[in-house]
């Protein structure tokens, strides 16, 4: 089941992404329409007639390999990855929804500068964020300042 | 003045305009915008998400120092140093 969007920020975020695969989706479409018609090529051999399957395409490269065709199809491909990047491209600070079920300890080893133990409140090492995020909208101060000091990413490794 | 949100931004930063008080935007979370504001002896980063603000405060004395040690263990976080000189609190 899928996490309940929590703020206005994470709903913009997900409206970004999801922007961002529908252009994906679309070059997707557009890439596998250039690459039915690079295989198109009027002067691939066909079997005779006179032999089983005759008038299909035998083996062999499609126009696509070195065609003009080809060379668009591999600029689309290349833009395809940019997008790809840019869809995987995460806005700093703040939590992902698999980080959300992490406990405050594995979070601050992966991610975190180990100096921010210092401050960060010691009880809830073993609470998941989101059980601090709920405390914190409860309105606990320790709780608040722990998901403070965990969200940014100035402490962040 | 009653701040429920960043929302509530520009009429704080028109607040600390009208006290001259210099004051910087930052981000460091995607769902927050922190104003940095100084005074003497404080300085204050304000931190507004779109349905609370909150703040914190750090204290010093205005005092200067030319102690290039000091300084570099600032910047590597030397926190050992900065407590054999009391300017850090053990942990």
């Amino acid at each position: 089941m899928n996490t309940p969007i929590r703020s206005l920020a994470e709903f913009q975020y997900e409206v970004r992404s999801l922007k961002l695969l529908l252009l994906k989706l679309k070059f997707d479409r557009f890439a596998h329409q250039l690459q039915l018609l690079g295989k198109y090529n009027a002067d691939q051999p066909r079997i005779p007639a006179d032999q089983t399957g005759g008038g299909q395409w035998t083996d062999g490269a499609g126009a696509g390999d070195g065609s003009p065709l080809g060379a668009v199809t591999s600029a689309v491909s290349t833009i395809l990855g940019t997008v790809e990047s840019a869809i995987s491209f995460v806005l700093a600070g703040g939590f992902t929804k698999d980080q959300m079920n992490m406990s405050v300890q594995d979070f601050t080893s992966q991610f975190c500068q180990g100096r921010i133990n210092r401050e960060l409140p010691g009880q809830f090492a073993f609470n998941t964020i989101e059980e601090i995020q709920n405390l914190a909208k409860q309105g606990s101060d320790a709780a608040i300042k722990c998901i403070k000091i965990l969200k940014q990413d100035r402490f962040r490794k | 003045m009653i701040l429920k949100g960043v929302k509530d931004l520009i009429q704080f930063l028109g607040l600390l305009r009208d006290e001259n008080v210099h004051f910087f935007l930052e981000q460091h979370s995607f769902d927050s915008v922190t104003v940095t504001f100084t005074i003497i002896q404080f300085r204050v980063e304000v931190y507004f998400y779109e349905d609370c603000v909150n703040f914190s405060y750090f204290k010093g004395d205005e005092g200067v120092s030319s102690n290039p040690e000091l300084l570099l263990a600032f910047a590597k976080g030397d926190y050992s140093f900065l407590e054999t000189l009391g300017i850090a609190d053990k942990k």
